[in-house]
């Protein structure tokens, strides 16, 4: 019995379609579990036991929830633009899953090794933005208008240090391809550099806010404006957006640890499991986030995007030129002080009170009586 | 695969990547009830009686915004090709980059100090 | 100067430390010989404080009160008979009642036809009753008290929300467990009166056998 040998086009077929059956038959149930992981450790943060009724652990909740979604009657306001009201859902969870596709989870496990695989991460990412405002217009709802409009404001802000974050990588690596970027951590994971710890911080942030959770998620802030964007989706509809939040979180944890976490490196166990593992360490540090930080206020949500994060991710560049052509130590202070001073300096600038500033002696002599 | 192959392939997972979405819908358009009442459909406005169209102008209160967001955008367009050859170009293309973010960062504090980046005006 | 972003960093230690917290803290309660839920009542404790309500059930405080029961002296086993009851259909308590929800009939003697100071039938409406304690408070006779029995949900509401004689009736054994520090003052408050009674008694029976000191 000798080797089956596929004739070259089943082969390239077969490559192409094993990994697109994985990401898509694999992400929604990440999602699912995802939600019942944040539910039990904000409930653990919270003192309280979380779902634990469906199942042991509560580990099918998630079905049940599913179950519940699925026999939920899908309402559609009168005068909505029907049309828009259908796309956004869809429209929102494909670019989503189009992440998973440019990961790298091992050496050569990636289903689509583009040259510009960070380009291309961040142009579909942002393609999110159009479905949410989507939703927000083809609902015909005043708080659903305003909660794609504050979307749109929000993730155009972060957009900006988000890009600007990346672009340390190709310049230390000199490459845009995922893959290789990896591999370029395999001596020293970029976290531990000082421009790499800064742009990790900075990524965080901003990714954060991209993917809209807390302290971010103004776009669906209960409090003011119902639940944003989504507030006249019901049923199967309202999963989606849901589920396309949790594969965007998903996704930016799997380029966090990818960037700057030294993606499938790491001692004894195999390359896989160390990129899922420090993907779930990263999901714990922002449910860890959402269990702790209350939501920012619109105007501090855009201060801080322009007046802070957009400085010290232009420093942070800075700082790693500085660190790439000054060798040694001098060049890791160097990238410290700047990223740091820019912090302090902008956030100074931003929030410390204003001095009053004196009246001029003319108008103190004009107002005595 | 060569990068060709690669955009077939991503066209084609941008296709099947539809059925994740769709089947859930169409699924649930069969399982789900159908009930639909005037009251039911109208535009959730907290209990309220709704009032007026949402379908309004309404003052945009941050096209500065969006103007500064195409500016650093294509400012970090820019900004990545001369990154991913930054060892290269050196100290020169450091230098040239630096003087074209300087002037944009210049644009950056101008508009602060005139208050465009403040939300509330 | 404030260093901004210092206390992001303390709070995600405050919020560590509950969520490590919570686990320790369960760790010691299972290995721990305290009753379950009890230590989810006070204040400084740490851990997760849900009671697992059908399964785990903390004890209602004493003065908690819902619905007023009907109390004879016995045990819980026996039933209740026109002797042990204590209600005498005196209806001060249907008198008091803000929302009218208690009816009573006074008995009559079988062979006679005198009324007698029993009631023949006691009705409570179930839906009505504000749980005000207004009965129990202004009953004369100790007969008709505040319960813990809150669970009464039902199916069905035109019937079987409304208490009959049989069903309001419950022993003093069983109210001495419920309250027992009521039970006490009520004991401690009869023998008090019982006390006072044959000191009465007693000084009078030694008045009447003294002969009076100044004849008339």
């Amino acid at each position: 019995m000798g080797t089956v040998i596929f004739p070259e086009w089943l082969n390239t077929i077969i490559r192409m379609v094993i990994p697109m059956g994985i990401i898509l038959a694999l992400a929604p149930v990440g999602m699912m579990y995802l939600t019942w992981l944040e539910r039990k450790v904000i409930a653990r943060i919270q003192d309280r036991v979380g779902p634990n009724r469906v199942g042991p652990y509560g580990l099918l909740q998630p079905l049940a929830d599913g179950i519940k979604m699925l026999t939920k009657e899908d309402l559609v306001p009168e005068g909505a633009d029907r049309l828009l009201h259908f796309l956004a859902p869809v429209l929102i969870v494909v670019p989503a899953l189009f992440l998973f596709t440019l990961l790298p989870f091992g050496p050569g496990w990636v289903a689509a090794p583009l040259k510009t695989g960070l380009l291309f991460f961040v142009s579909i990412g942002s393609l999110g933005t159009l479905a949410i405002f989507m939703a927000g217009w083809g609902s015909r709802n005043k708080f659903s208008l305003l909660g794609a409009v504050r979307t749109a404001a929000q993730l155009i802000a972060y957009e900006v240090p988000l890009v600007l974050g990346l672009a340390v990588i190709p310049m230390i690596t000199g490459t845009m391809d995922l893959g290789d970027i990896v591999l370029a951590q395999q001596g020293r994971w970029f976290i531990t550099t000082p421009w790499g710890a800064a742009g990790f911080l900075i990524l965080l942030t901003a990714g954060l806010a991209e993917v809209a959770r807390t302290p971010f998620d103004l776009p669906e802030a209960e409090s003011e404006i119902v639940a944003g964007f989504h507030t006249e989706y019901s049923g199967m509809k309202f999963a989606l957006f849901y589920m396309a939040e949790f594969l965007s979180t998903l996704a930016l944890a799997g380029l966090l640890s990818t960037l700057f976490l030294g993606g499938w490196w790491g001692p004894v166990f195999p390359g896989p499991l160390w990129m899922g593992l420090k993907t779930f360490l990263l999901i714990c540090v922002m449910i860890w986030f959402r269990g702790t930080f209350p939501r920012f206020r619109m105007d501090q949500l855009m201060g801080f995007a322009w007046k802070v994060m957009l400085p010290v991710s232009l420093m942070n560049l800075l700082g790693a030129a500085c660190w790439a052509l000054i060798p040694g130590i001098g060049g890791d202070l160097m990238s410290l002080i700047l990223v740091f001073g820019a912090f302090l300096i902008t956030t100074q600038l931003w929030l410390a009170p204003k001095p009053q500033l004196t009246k001029k002696w003319s108008s103190r002599i004009l107002e005595q009586p | 695969m060569s990068d060709r192959l690669i955009y077939f392939f991503l066209g084609l997972f941008g296709l099947a990547a539809l059925v994740v979405p769709l089947l859930p819908i169409v699924l649930a358009r069969f399982i789900a009830p159908k009930r639909p009442g005037p009251v039911k459909e109208q535009p959730y406005e907290c209990g309220m009686e709704v009032e007026g169209d949402a379908w309004v102008q309404f003052r945009m209160h941050y096209y500065v915004f969006a103007i500064l967001f195409v500016i650093f955008d294509v400012e970090a367009l820019f900004l990545f090709p001369w990154a991913v050859i930054f060892k290269q170009a050196g100290i020169a293309g450091l230098w040239a980059i630096g003087i074209f973010v300087g002037v944009l960062l210049l644009g950056w504090v101008y508009a602060w100090q005139e208050g465009a980046l403040e939300w509330e005006q | 100067m404030r260093i901004y972003g210092i206390e992001l960093l303390r709070g995600l230690t405050i919020t560590l430390g509950h969520f490590v917290t919570s686990y320790t803290a369960g760790l010691r309660r299972t290995f721990s010989n305290r009753q379950r839920g009890a230590f989810r009542q006070n204040p400084s404790d740490k851990g997760v404080f849900t009671v697992q309500y059908p399964e785990e059930r903390l004890k209602p405080p004493e003065r908690f009160r819902v619905l007023p029961v009907l109390i004879y002296d016995g045990k819980e086993e026996e039933k209740w008979k026109t002797e042990t009851e204590r209600c005498t259909a005196c209806g001060i308590c249907a008198k008091v009642c803000p929302p009218q929800c208690i009816w009573i009939v006074q008995g009559k003697d079988a062979s006679t036809g005198k009324p007698v100071a029993k009631a023949s039938e006691f009705f409570i409406d179930v839906d009505v009753c504000m749980n005000c304690g207004f009965c129990a408070e202004f009953c004369p006779f100790d007969a008709i008290k505040m319960d813990h029995k809150f669970e009464l949900g039902s199916g069905e509401r035109d019937k079987s929300h409304i208490f009959d004689i049989d069903k309001l009736h419950v022993s003093t054994e069983y109210y001495a467990q419920t309250h027992p520090k009521a039970w006490g003052e009520e004991q401690a408050r009869n023998k008090a009166a019982a006390d006072k009674k044959a000191a009465a008694a007693a000084a009078a029976a030694l008045a009447a056998k003294k002969p009076p000191e100044t004849a008339p």
